[in-house]
């Protein structure tokens, strides 16, 4: 496939048909991973005695959380101080990229290794330490393969799951493997490469799944054990989060834990859950000495202050995208925003006002429901993205779209004017020859079959049983 | 941005949000966050937590069995936080600040959960975070008093157990480094250990 479309300067619409027209692999690999990946979930949250009411609570417990934000954010700032770390509020990226910087110019750092944190794919951080001499190295493998192959991440559970083994065997062939397509291979070559780089390593980057303010400590998760080594080794942590992230106490850890690992990956618990409070203590041989976490708003107030501010109570699962029956077609690129699926529909057009071509992602839905019922903290997706539909609508949106919905009302709500529109409804016009909106429609779904007389015909020929 | 300034954005945009958008908003959270609830199992801690860990990818051992394991795992060199368990005499004991050498790291847990077969670690002088992350086996000792049935067990007890103060690091374990990057193919052993083996005392 060509390469991944940037969102400026393209219709979702474009990058659709990218996403649609290559080989079917694309839509293979989705199709695997999303259904391992959903069907995972399912059977966690078998597991639990009423998951229902778990994911209920999980939602109110998120919404409360989410309305004292202040009130947890200076709480978590005074702990995380108070166990020798430092807390900085950016404002928005630039402010967030440039404490980073900061720190690492202070410690003249020429290494840092990052495990996953979306927030640092958000504010675009890996360019900006490259520009300044760092080299910032994704350690999570899928992560690391993207970095090496130039592409953003397409999954938040599996940045690389639509490269094939041969794929593979190409990207890391660019830092010196030669062996075969076999898995445990490439991962040994990886894990050697990796570990030099992580003792070789000024800073360590991570992100944070959920912050704690009851006792200041920050709960990072991960499966490969990429956290732990960049908050083991390296003698600096920067841990970025996005400010929503914070929950009160442990007990609400405790639930967001448990629906997380279950909806993400369909594990009863993550394989790693670290709970880092400040930095190493004295006489500890090991922890960074210093622990530095950067609170991130970056729009984030703008969702706050709106009806959708639901949608930040989302602990970043994954469980809409492999749900979505969008997503499972095109993926995570072709939303051409660092938040993919029904979540990255509702956020990136809060988060980025500024990018006109944001507005219309949340058009990139079916308005299905199944992401409401598949998120375990239960935010309403559906009813996020017609919010979003309603706002760009009132901001604009397309003046021959709005005139053609007048019509359309003013059709149907005529009974006269009504039957007419049966006619061209009836006829059986071959796709080909429809007029091209709605030959565009058309292209990618299948035009229903048309019924031979409209039901009011029938009812008035008394064909329509009582 | 000053923390006031930043918080002051928040309480404003706070104080003017219109109602949740959506046809049901959600109830108020319950006073008492409810317990995570698993289907009840009649059996045994041990023989659960046994169960869990094989499902995990790890192994529960006896004392008696420690040796073998090691030597299935061409374990050579180790390194120890505990005097729960001993080295075979095969195996080489090495100072902590040569972790990096080791095959083995041998550590002692604080708690560990029947029905996940997760194991809790606890950062402190003597329990340095490498032993349990930079070996390719990793040796854990669990008290039998230590085994409870759920992470939530632990974790919503934390305040209770550390009164003065988390520990720098608390990890939870549950089984063996991995990852489905590669082809969705599960790999054990990415950049944590890719054996653990647990030792109920
Ligand atoms: S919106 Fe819900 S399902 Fe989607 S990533 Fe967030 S928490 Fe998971």
């Amino acid at each position: 496939m060509s390469a991944v479309p940037s969102l400026t300067g393209t219709t979702l619409r474009e990058r659709e048909r990218w996403a649609l027209g290559g080989d079917g692999r694309l839509q293979s690999a989705l199709r695997r991973t999303t259904d391992n990946l959903d069907g995972r979930r399912r059977r966690g949250l078998d597991e639990l005695e009423d998951p229902e009411t778990l994911r209920q609570t999980a939602r109110s417990l998120r919404t409360a959380a989410v309305a004292r934000l202040p009130e947890l954010l200076g709480r978590l700032a005074d702990r995380v101080q108070a166990a020798g770390g430092t807390v900085f509020f950016a404002a928005d990226a630039e402010e967030a990229r440039a404490h980073v910087l900061g720190i690492c110019a202070r410690r003249g750092a020429k290494l840092a290794v990052k495990s996953k944190s979306m927030v640092s794919e958000e504010i675009e951080l890996g360019a900006r330490l490259a520009e300044a001499g760092i080299e910032a190295l994704e350690t999570d493998l899928g992560e690391w393969a993207q970095q090496l192959d130039g592409e953003p991440p397409a999954h938040i559970l599996g940045p690389a799951m639509h490269k094939t083994p041969a794929d593979w065997v190409r990207v890391l062939g660019t830092v010196g493997y030669d062996g075969d397509e076999s898995a445990p291979a490439m991962t040994a070559f990886a894990r050697r490469t990796l570990r030099d780089k992580f003792h070789a390593a000024d800073v360590g980057i991570t992100g944070v799944n959920l912050a704690v303010a009851e006792s200041g400590t920050l709960v990072i998760v991960s499966n490969e054990g990429n956290a732990r080594m960049s908050s083991t080794v390296p003698p600096v942590q920067i841990a970025l989060m996005g400010m929503e992230r914070v929950v009160a106490d442990w007990a609400e850890a405790d639930l967001l834990l448990a629906l997380l690992g279950r909806a993400g990956a369909g594990v009863s618990f993550p394989t790693y859950v670290s709970a880092i409070t400040g930095p190493r203590r004295p006489r500890e041989r090991d922890g960074p000495q210093e622990l530095h976490l950067v609170v991130l708003d970056n729009g984030r107030s703008r969702i706050l202050a709106g009806a959708s501010r639901e949608a930040l109570n989302c602990i970043r699962c994954g469980a809409c995208l492999n749900a979505c029956p969008v997503y499972r077609q095109i993926g995570g690129h072709a939303y051409g925003s660092v938040y993919s699926g029904p979540i990255g529909a509702v956020i990136s057009p809060l988060l980025l006002d500024d990018v006109p071509e944001a507005a219309e992602l949340s058009h990139a839905s079916s308005l299905c429901g199944a992401c409401w019922a598949a998120c375990p903290v239960g935010i309403p997706l559906h009813e996020l993205l017609l919010e979003g539909r309603r706002r760009e609508a009132a901001g604009g949106g397309d003046r021959a779209e709005r005139a053609a919905w007048r019509a359309w009302a003013q059709a149907w709500s005529h009974p006269r004017l009504y039957g007419l529109t049966g006619a061209p409804a009836r006829a059986r016009i071959p796709e080909r020859l429809l007029p091209p909106p709605l030959r565009e429609w058309a292209r990618g779904r299948t035009v229903p079959h048309r019924a031979g007389a409209t039901f009011r015909a029938r009812w008035r020929r008394g064909e329509v049983l009582e | 941005m000053e923390r006031q300034a930043f918080l002051a954005v928040l309480e404003r945009a706070l104080s003017a949000a219109p109602p949740l958008a959506g046809a049901h908003p959600p109830p108020p959270p319950p006073d008492v966050v409810p317990r995570v609830g698993w289907r009840p199992d009649p059996r045994p801690l041990a023989e659960r937590f046994g169960e869990a860990l094989r499902g995990v990818g790890a192994r529960l051992i006896t004392v008696a069995e420690l040796p073998a394991a090691l030597g299935e795992l061409e374990v050579e060199r180790a390194v120890l936080t505990t005097d729960r368990l001993s080295l075979p005499p095969a195996v080489e004991r090495l100072g902590l600040e040569r972790v990096r050498e080791a095959d083995a790291g041998v550590t002692e847990a604080v708690a560990a959960c029947a029905a996940t077969g997760t194991v809790v670690l606890a950062a402190s002088p003597g329990e340095p975070r490498a032993v349990s992350l930079l070996p390719r086996v990793h040796v854990v000792a669990v008290e039998r008093d230590g085994l409870v049935e759920t992470p939530g067990d632990v974790l919503r007890d934390l305040g209770g157990r550390y009164a003065g103060g988390l520990p720098s690091a608390l990890t939870f374990v549950t089984g063996p480094s991995r990852s489905a990057d590669i082809g969705g193919e599960l790999v054990m052993g990415v950049h944590g250990p890719l054996a653990v083996l647990v030792v109920l005392l």
